[in-house]
């Protein structure tokens, strides 16, 4: 490894190293570096001191109380007043994030930068929580109290960051207490947090990925690839225990089982949906812990390469159908499942808790519905002849008009569909968009969230390690790109909108070992605003809603 | 008759033991010439001073129009004494840091008597008048003692007084200038309209009033009568020849005065009245005087003219300050810019170096005996503009225990180059030595395995500016050399067959 350069500004992964320009251009005089303070405080004393009749010292008083101290000046002892940053111009909030790999999560105060409180899970018996991500339910009052639920990702993707760990040889990863696919529900009271449920313990379905309220906050549904489950529930309050509304697992069988691997997934085969039941003798699923996990791992962005190559251990990786969200439309009680090996949607009406249609998001696959064949009580298969691409995040817009997407791996693009209509199975795709950047496998389309009106959909864009995501925003009345934000942060994963519509918040993860934070900028003007601190390898993040109407805009619609 | 003193004593101390003026009476009539001569310290300049209300007697009146000067308020006398008289004095007593025309409008000024622009104008007026119109601005100690003593002229009559005090006016002066002050005294003797009184040991310009007293030990004789006491009773000395011209002077009117004369005499009254006038004379008058206090404006600067010239000041101080503020807004622009360049460069840097050179584990294959090789790639997707890496350096690691382990790792062929200049993708390999006895098992049997790939990278070949380092941080799990599938697979599932080695994607 090559030495770094001690005096090189560094962070894991990047270094610039000067090697000859100055950082900044300065003026020389024979008195030293000649910079516009000096200037300003030679002609304001020369101005001050022609009126006053005094010296220089007078001068460079009066000057030093209209502009400050000049450098170097002795400055009085400041107050921690005055020394808070103000962060007031964001917003009345409370932005609420995970903290990954720190097993838990915190909740900040956006009106005046403080941490109000925060959790850590493994404080309650769980020896490896990976807090993944989130959903807030809505409260009319935050700062006094309100509900979220958190889901940890599986245990043992501790393993896949490259950290030398020795959780395995130490015992950690239990599979019920250390592998994750806890589902948290969480109370802040107005001073702490605490730890109401842990839903997996209580239904006996232990989910990890996508937490996502129902728009009338009635419930919410957890979705998990990793185990191809998708789970809608109840919701709960305080002491009370959330009741499950109907669970899926989702499995694919491909046509070319035995050829290559890869070919299990693109040669076309079909998914078959089946509706998981209670055990009578416990009231409880049989799905906590590491049980139904179909991979050791979760599953991962462009971990659909690792299905594809044999690389991805479990013990059920060609049935794997890539269910690791679920979304709800803003109007119509329908909730659409995302299949990520296919690209397609799967909606389910949760009036009935039934699938009814299926849609595919790929250039190249049917722009009309895929039939949903109802098999038997609580099955149901899809048949997909054409498999093209890889998917990923997707989200209705706040109107209900449409929904979209993205398209991974093999595509980068993203899938545009009417959605207006109550009946899914009229949903068609209306187009394909594709930013003029998303060339190859990266840079990619990842997570989605759009303005209060609808009118601009805002889109993660994924680069590979080490180099810095971008941001695209784009037009939802022409669907064309109208701005981009370049290198914002490595790793960017979910947007939030500020609920009265003035600024968009990126958080930004590092893969666990690099830079995070949160990004700003205004929702209208397409201006950066800049930096907020942020601890935490987030993968999620959302704005504490205080009503339904803004809970549509929270991790509702879009994930 | 304006003034008229009566019995005017003054002493000091008690009694009459130092009694400087003794019964001293006369009497100063419009435009009326009055000249008092005797010996230094017969008491002229004390009598003087009575009159001109500047010491009060001891005993007797000075009588101002009928009314009692001395009986009157003291603010009254002041005003009296500011307006209605002028004084010029032994000594010229200018205010040696004031130029002349500021010296001669100061009593206006001071009193109030006229705005500003009026006293600037008379003033100008009257050094005109004086012959010091090319000395207006020179300072006292610029001047000569005859120039000086023009100036305290004029500014004796700054105020258009109803009476004039001269207290030896010619004293300290040469011959030549004696003869010129004496001259002028005798011009505007005849052009004002104010009566005067000159205390002098100059017998020349005593002969010229119309009635001269002599004073001698404190007593006031009139002029005609040998040096016998001065009668209070016998108010009117006035000789007949003094008094007949007096008397001509008296009877002739303004308007029958030369044009020069006439001017003059309007400038010796007070301005108003001047300005006031109407009818072609009148006009003319008020012309000249427009003329002046136009003129005169460009020279006020003292009373009057400070909020104007503070106005300059603080005018100049902002164009000066804004002058600053532009130098340093342009300044701040223009490091703004610069910065903005720069952090450009640096951004278009780490994006050359970090998205648009892209860098991976491409594969791994077994070459017998724990050695792998180990192919990394690097991907230029710019098109055909290379990208040079500088001093590339790979590092292989595997974790034993909670430590990374440094393994021998070889480069082969071109991987070994200082500069890889990089167009398209292009895949560099290295031998990894894997032999190591006991590691960890992240995942049970699998090595867990650490590559560091150091680089410089530069669009340039031979950088002249910064260079991007770029750590990057490879993770893969890989499978022993002397492993079966079979016993991997007791442990862990696999969709085919164990694989050699398993990329673990950041996330």
């Amino acid at each position: 490894m090559t030495p770094s350069d001690s005096s090189a500004s560094k962070k894991e992964g990047s270094t610039i190293r000067t090697i000859a320009a100055p950082a900044s251009l300065q003026l020389f005089n024979r008195h030293g570096a000649l910079d516009r303070r000096k200037i300003l405080q030679g002609a304001g004393g020369g101005v001050i001191g022609a009126i006053l009749g005094g010296g220089g010292a007078r001068a460079e008083g009066f000057w030093s109380r209209l502009f400050g101290e000049p450098a170097g000046a002795p400055s009085a002892q400041p107050t921690a007043q005055s020394e808070t940053p103000r962060f007031n111009a964001l917003g009345d909030y409370l932005w609420l994030t995970p903290t990954k790999l720190g097993g838990g999560a915190q909740l900040q105060d956006l009106a005046s930068g403080k941490t109000m409180a925060w959790i850590e899970y493994w404080n309650y018996g769980d020896s490896c929580p990976i807090a993944h991500h989130l959903a807030a339910f809505p409260s009319a009052e935050p700062r006094k109290g309100f509900e979220f639920i958190n889901s940890t990702q599986g245990g043992q993707n501790a393993l896949i960051y490259g950290i030398p760990s020795q959780l395995r040889e130490h015992g950690m990863l239990d599979p019920l207490w250390g592998q994750g696919n806890q589902i948290y529900r969480v109370g802040f009271d107005g001073q702490q947090m605490n730890l109401l449920e842990n839903i997996a313990e209580t239904t006996g379905i232990g989910l990890g990925v996508h937490t996502v309220i129902f728009p009338d906050a009635s419930g919410f549904s957890v979705s998990d690839g990793q185990k191809d489950i998708v789970a809608f529930f109840s919701r709960a309050t305080g002491i009370q225990k959330t009741k499950v509304l109907a669970a899926f697992r989702f499995d694919w069988i491909g046509d070319e089982p035995n050829g290559a691997l890869a070919d299990n997934w693109f040669k076309g085969g079909t998914v078959r949906i089946t509706q998981l039941v209670m055990a009578p003798e416990t009231g409880l699923y049989d799905y906590r812990g590491t049980k139904g996990n179909k991979l050791d791992w979760e599953m991962v962005p462009m971990g659909e390469y690792l299905a594809y190559t044999g690389q991805l251990p479990g013990d059920a990786v060609r049935s794997l159908t890539g269910s690791d969200n679920c979304v709800h439309h803003p109007i119509h009680p329908v909730s659409l499942v995302t299949l990520r090996m296919f690209a397609v949607g799967v909606v389910i009406d949760r009036t009935t808790m039934e699938p009814v249609a299926c849609i595919s998001s790929p250039e190249g696959t049917s722009k009309e519905n895929i039939p949903v064949k109802k098999i038997a009580d609580g099955i149901w298969e899809i048949r997909l002849d054409t498999v093209v691409s890889s998917g990923h995040e997707c989200g209705f817009g706040p109107n209900g008009k449409w929904f979209a997407m993205t398209n991974n791996t093999r595509q980068n693009s993203m899938g545009i569909f009417n959605c207006l209509d109550r009946d899914p199975r009229k949903w068609t795709r209306i187009l394909n968009f594709k930013d003029s950047h998303w060339v190859g496998a990266t840079p990619s389309p990842f997570h989605i969230t759009y303005s209060m009106d609808g009118s601009k959909m805002f889109v993660s864009e994924l680069h590979q390690k080490p180099a810095k995501s971008a941001i695209v925003v784009v037009d939802t009345n022409t669907w064309s790109t109208i701005k981009r934000f370049e290198n914002v942060g490595v790793d960017c994963q979910t947007m939030h909108v500020t609920y009265d519509g003035k600024y968009v918040l990126q958080i930004f993860s590092g893969f666990q070992r690099l830079e995070g934070g949160t990004f700003v900028f205004t929702q209208d003007t397409l201006e950066p605003v800049g930096y907020m601190p942020n601890f935490g390898g987030h993968h999620d993040c959302v704005i504490v809603p205080r009503n339904n109407q803004e809970l549509i805009h929270s991790r509702c619609t879009t994930v | 008759m304006i003034l008229r003193a009566v019995g005017l004593c003054k002493r000091y101390g008690d009694g009459a033991k130092c009694e400087v003026v003794r019964q001293a009476s006369l009497t100063l009539g419009e435009r009326e010439f009055v000249s008092i001569v005797g010996p230094s310290g017969s008491g002229k300049s004390t009598l003087l001073a009575m009159i001109g209300a500047l010491a009060k007697p001891t005993e007797g009146q000075v009588l101002l129009d009928d009314q009692d000067l001395w009986a009157s308020p003291e603010r009254t006398i002041a005003d009296i004494r500011c307006r209605s008289m002028g004084f010029v004095f032994q000594f010229f007593s200018l205010l040696p840091n004031l130029r002349a025309i500021d010296n001669v409008a100061l009593p206006a000024l001071l009193g109030a008597s006229m705005a500003a622009e009026d006293a600037y104008a008379r003033a100008q007026a009257l050094l005109e008048r004086v012959g010091l119109s090319e000395r207006m601005s020179a300072y006292p100690g610029e001047m000569s003692g005859g120039e000086q003593r023009r100036v305290a002229i004029a500014r004796a009559l700054i105020n258009a007084p109803r009476l004039l005090f001269a207290d030896e006016p010619t004293s300290d002066l040469d011959e030549d200038t004696e003869d010129d002050i004496i001259t002028l005294l005798e011009e505007l003797r005849r052009e004002t309209p104010c009566g005067m009184i000159i205390v002098t040991h100059n017998l020349e310009l005593a002969k010229r009033a119309d009635r001269m007293y002599h004073m001698k030990h404190g007593m006031l004789y009139a002029p005609t009568a040998p040096l016998a006491p001065h009668q209070p009773s016998t108010l009117s000395l006035s000789p007949p020849p003094v008094a007949a011209a007096y008397s001509t002077l008296k009877q002739t009117p303004v308007g029958s005065l030369g044009s020069d004369r006439r001017e003059n005499a309007e400038l010796f009254k007070p301005a108003q009245i001047s300005i006031s006038s109407r009818g072609n004379k009148a006009f003319q008058s008020e012309s000249t005087h427009a003329s002046r206090t136009n003129g005169a404006r460009e020279l006020r600067q003292l009373g009057g003219l400070l909020p104007a010239a503070a106005g300059r000041a603080l005018g100049i101080a902002a164009a000066i300050f804004t002058l600053a503020l532009l130098g340093n807004y342009s300044v701040l622009r223009y490091q703004h810019y610069k910065i903005a360049l720069e952090q450009d460069r640096l951004s278009a840097l780490e994006d050359l170096a970090t998205s648009t050179l892209k860098s991976e584990i491409e594969s791994i294959s077994q070459l017998g005996d724990n050695h792998y090789d180990v192919t990394i790639y690097l991907e230029n997707t710019s098109g055909d503009k290379p990208l040079y890496v500088l001093e590339p350096s790979v590092q292989a690691f595997i974790q034993v225990g909670s430590e990374w382990r440094e393994m021998p790792l070889t480069p082969i062929d071109k991987a070994t180059a200082a500069v890889l200049k990089v167009v398209g993708r292009q895949s560099y390999h290295f031998d990894l030595n894997a032999k190591i006895d006991k590691y960890a098992q992240l995942l049970p049997h699998y090595m867990h395995v650490r590559f560091t790939n150091s680089m410089l990278i530069s669009p340039e070949s031979r950088p002249q500016k910064e260079l991007f380092q770029r750590n990057d941080n490879y993770f893969i799990y890989l499978k022993p050399d002397n492993l079966d599938d079979a016993t991997i697979t007791k442990d862990v599932r696999f969709a085919g067959p164990p694989p050699l080695w398993i990329w673990m994607p950041p996330h």
